[in-house]
């Protein structure tokens, strides 16, 4: 009996130190804002879109098999792009990982007009007039980059510009470790 | 009964008022739909929708770019005769559940959707418990 | 200058709290009358300190002080007025400001009512550590006296705050908000004296009845605000914040009815304690959600984590500490064994469904983070679940309010009830039957006919409890007021140039030109608009599109012509060309309904008040 009773004194505390303990958690880890990409370990979902360059090369998802890549969705239009451009030269120079693009919405003059100025990092740039590609990857704003692993499916997402910081925290980690895998 | 004449008066003058107003969804002119059952089947998922760009708004109320070119997937669908569970899934299979203003039935949201009931039901046994005591 | 002085007035507040809260909680513990007295000028002297800071910070905006950060990040040089007085609650570190400001009001408020109360010290003692813990806050984590770094010209405030109704919304809000804490106070002296009687019972009702008289005003106000300012014609969005302050409004509902009850027959004790400490916890709760960034709003604060985790270690402490004391006493707290009385059970139910009614809420407000919690992704719990769960709970509510009246104090057969009511409930059967025949939504018809119910049973109430009479009948405009608005409202959103008509419901506006504007700190076009009727002119309307140049945000400034029984309102979409608008216009039938309901629930509380005065003075003169 006292043992039911002292239960009974102890389950509002329970219950109130669940109620604080998520709220604690979720202070510092919750990124309501953003939330995380559905495709993670699913395969890049079939695209077609010509090449900015030269509009009879398609760019498709078989590309991205036999390497691990990164996949940038930028536009000329978008600033935080231009920020992040030296970056991904960085990556495409230094780091010796190949980089893809999508040119959302972007017309093609604007777009290779951005690049002369800004550098071209990508090894091939598909260009998603209408923006349906970006709908199907699920991205809802430039810049948003994936890292794709050897067959072709997406392993990370990283919203926003990607600068030293995530790349030394979370990405360059993430693909050293796939480079490990299975080789 | 004085008071109960004044207050039929007043729901005179009211259905008055239901006779005069129309209801209809509004009827933004770049979507056309042949059946109203379109219409307000379209109407009712875009205001069920997020805005993922504009997160506090609904597909129905946001101007971002991307609100606009969902709408325009989304009327395509519609006039493909796709339901709303094949819709729910193409924004979802993209979006996640995220974009779901109605949290779909699923395991995980049993707790959400049946919780009121089940409140309810044990605070009113536990009434008529005490009532018995 | 005043940027030390204001840090002063709060150190100096902050110890004259301490002392208020641990001085007398020591004299309780020992009888010691000197330290019990004390509580009384620590009070007062801590009131006067926060009010010199608040009036200090005041001063700092008026005169643009950008030395001091809060006022840089939240003024401008070329901000109105009336605006830069409101600035100060305008961000997190003010509304805190603000916050303890108003709990030190209503200890003032406690002190002047309460004189004779022998619970005095003791409830000063709680308060006054409550108004510790949140300067310890203030001063900690988010001083709004902090310096700036380097030279400001100021960031000017949000533009969806300059508004009138931010003018009013905030304080009365904070007012329903904090005015929780001295019923929660109150309880808790009297849990620690280990003595809930009947005169705890009246007080703790009447400082819950003016708390939530305040905060309903504060959400009806918010609920304006989003109206007028949003620009979409909505009024309720379940936002979490709004949710927040749904929370403690719930819950204070239930805990008014259910300290009628042990007022009046002495039972259900533990559970109105519960409720009173429940409120004031849920007041806590909203203010740490709002400003901890963990969930996805339109109202935000700039979020800190650190902060945040601060404020839930004070709301944690301070929740546990309540419980704790709660918990010991709980055995002592047995209500006499009397048999129900309808009334009683009717209160109790009533209790239950407003509690249910809260937990929902809180369980779907905080689902997506339990969500996020437990990995397994993001979730949306939005309008849609919240619309679809509350309407079985509220019907029930209604049908539940309506047989309130005929339910007596004393033992009643059930056949009586129904003697008394079964003439009305045919009536409002015809009206839900009338209203379906023309073709209404199902739910509106049960809603009306609901509404209507509980209008007629407390038609004869009027004389005798003016109280619950007009907050019943506020209840049922109110909810007329929703239920019409949403089921016979129109939009259209139409792209015109000037000389264009459009027609909406029976009205035609004719799109006259567009002009320039500006004001201190914006610039804009205002699109003028005449609406007629039958060729009859009503009105004339001018919507704005403005750009706030310091902050360099686009404003759509809304014209609403409100009238008793409709609303129009027209708001500016985007340009197409140089004078090519798209243009949104919103027939609203009978929105007013909605906070006019608002207001006569405030009626009926403070008549609440009024009356038990009024009794309570009869009984000194008896």
């Amino acid at each position: 009996m006292l043992d039911l009773q002292r239960l009974k004194l102890f389950l509002p505390f329970l219950f109130l130190l669940a109620l604080f303990g998520l709220l604690g958690r979720e202070l510092f880890y919750a990124t309501p804002n953003e939330p995380p990409s559905v495709l993670i370990g699913e395969a890049v979902p079939h695209f077609q879109l010509p090449s900015l360059f030269s509009p009879s090369i398609l760019f498709t998802p078989k590309t991205f098999h036999g390497q691990i890549s990164l996949l940038n969705v930028w536009a000329s239009w978008c600033y935080a792009c231009q920020v992040e451009a030296p970056m991904l030269m960085k990556i495409k120079d230094q780091y010796h990982i190949p980089v893809y693009g999508i040119a959302y919405k972007d017309k093609a003059e604007d777009a290779k007009q951005w690049l002369q100025a800004h550098g071209n990092p990508y090894a091939l740039i598909g260009s998603d007039l209408k923006g349906d590609v970006a709908i199907d990857l699920g991205v809802y704003g430039t810049p948003e980059t994936f890292v794709i692993d050897r067959q072709g499916k997406i392993i990370y997402r990283h919203i926003g510009v990607l600068d030293q910081k995530a790349w030394d925290d979370v990405l360059h980690p993430l693909i050293q470790q796939l480079q490990k895998e299975k080789l | 009964m004085l008071s109960h004449t004044r207050l039929l008066s007043f729901l005179i003058t009211l259905a008055f008022f239901f006779l005069s107003a129309s209801v209809f969804a509004y009827n933004q002119s770049e979507y056309q739909f042949a059946s109203n059952n379109d219409a307000s089947r379209f109407d009712n998922i875009l205001n069920e929708t997020r805005c993922i760009v504009c997160q506090n708004q609904t597909l129905a109320d946001s101007d971002a770019p991307l609100a606009n070119d969902l709408r325009d997937k989304i009327y395509h669908l519609v006039l493909e005769n796709k339901s709303d569970a094949e819709i729910n899934d193409f924004l979802t299979s993209r979006y996640g559940e995220f974009i779901l203003l109605r949290p779909r039935l699923q395991t995980s949201t049993m707790t959400l959707w049946f919780f009121p009931f089940f409140a309810l039901l044990t605070a009113f046994v536990f009434l008529i418990r005490l009532k018995h005591k | 200058m005043i940027q030390l002085a204001g840090q002063l007035s709060l150190s100096f507040a902050l110890m004259l709290a301490l002392l208020q809260g641990l001085l007398p909680l020591w004299g309780s513990y020992r009888d010691n009358p000197y330290t019990l007295a004390a509580a009384r000028p620590f009070a007062l002297g801590q009131l006067a300190l926060v009010v010199i800071a608040y009036v200090l910070l005041t001063i700092a905006f008026l005169n643009s002080d950008f030395m001091i950060a809060y006022v840089a990040e939240n003024s401008h040089a070329s901000l109105p007025f009336m605006y830069r007085l409101t600035a100060v609650w305008g961000a997190h570190e003010g509304s805190i400001l603000l916050w303890i400001l108003l709990l030190n009001v209503w200890t003032l408020l406690f002190i002047l009512f309460e004189k004779q109360n022998s619970n005095l010290p003791l409830v000063l003692a709680i308060l006054g550590l409550i108004s510790f813990s949140f300067l310890c806050f203030l001063l900690l984590t988010s001083n709004p006296f902090a310096a700036a770094v380097g030279p400001q010209t100021g960031h000017d405030l949000n533009p969806l705050l300059q508004d009138p109704g931010f003018v009013i919304h905030p304080p009365m809000l904070y007012m329903g908000y904090v005015g929780f804490s001295v019923t929660f106070a109150i309880t808790l002296a009297a849990l620690i004296r280990g003595r809930l009687d009947a005169n705890w019972a009246n007080v703790a009702r009447q400082f819950a009845i003016a708390a939530w008289c305040f905060l309903t005003l504060g959400i009806m106000l918010g609920s304006w605000w989003a109206y007028r300012v949003l620009g979409w014609g909505g009024f309720w969005f379940w936002d979490p914040v709004e949710n927040a302050s749904l929370l403690p409004w719930l819950s204070g509902t239930a805990l008014i009815h259910t300290l009628a009850l042990t007022e009046k027959r002495g039972t259900a004790k533990a559970w109105s304690a519960l409720l009173a400490l429940i409120c004031f916890a849920l007041s806590l709760l909203g203010t740490f959600l709002v400003r901890s960034g963990v969930l996805i709003s339109a109202h935000t604060f700039a979020n800190d984590p650190k902060r945040g985790v601060f404020l839930l270690l004070l709301l944690a402490i301070l929740i546990c500490a309540a419980l704790f004391v709660y918990l010991i006493r709980l055995p002592q707290l047995s209500s006499p064994q009397k048999p129900f009385v309808p009334r009683e059970i009717i209160l109790l139910v009533n209790s239950i469904l407003l509690i249910v009614a809260m937990l929902t809420i809180l369980l779907g407000t905080l689902y997506p983070l339990i969500f996020d919690a437990l990995h397994l992704g993001a979730i949306s719990v939005g309008a849609p679940y919240f619309n679809l769960v509350m309407a079985p709970l509220v019907l029930l509510m209604m049908l539940v309010m309506g047989f309130a009246p005929f339910c007596a104090w004393q033992s009643q057969l059930v056949k009586r009830i129904w003697q008394l009511t079964w003439r009305k409930c045919c009536f409002c059967l015809l009206i839900m039957l009338i209203i379906w025949l023309q073709r209404m939504p199902f739910m509106t018809g049960i809603s009306i006919g609901l509404s209507v119910w509980i209008l007629v049973s407390v038609m004869s109430t009027f004389r005798i409890a003016p109280g619950m009479a007009f907050s019943h009948t506020g209840f049922a405009v109110f909810i007329i007021g929703i239920m019409l608005s949403s089921s016979l409202s129109t939009e259209k959103e139409v792209r015109l140039k000037p000389g264009q008509t459009t027609i909406i419901g029976p009205y035609q506006f004719l799109f006259i030109d567009t002009e320039g504007t500006s004001g201190s700190n914006f610039r804009g076009i205002r699109a003028n608009f005449e609406v007629t009727k039958h060729n009859r002119h009503i009105v004339n309307l001018s919507p704005e599109k403005r750009i706030y140049t310091v902050r360099h945000m686009v404003m759509t400034k809304v014209d609403i012509h409100p009238s008793i029984f409709r609303d129009l309102y027209i708001a500016l979409g985007e340009p197409y060309g140089q004078d090519d608008w798209s243009v949104r216009l919103y027939y609203k039938p009978f929105i007013r309904w909605i906070w006019a309901g608002g207001l006569l629930m405030i009626l009926g509380g403070i008549l609440g008040i009024i009356q038990n005065k009024k009794r309570e003075e009869q009984n000194i003169h008896a």
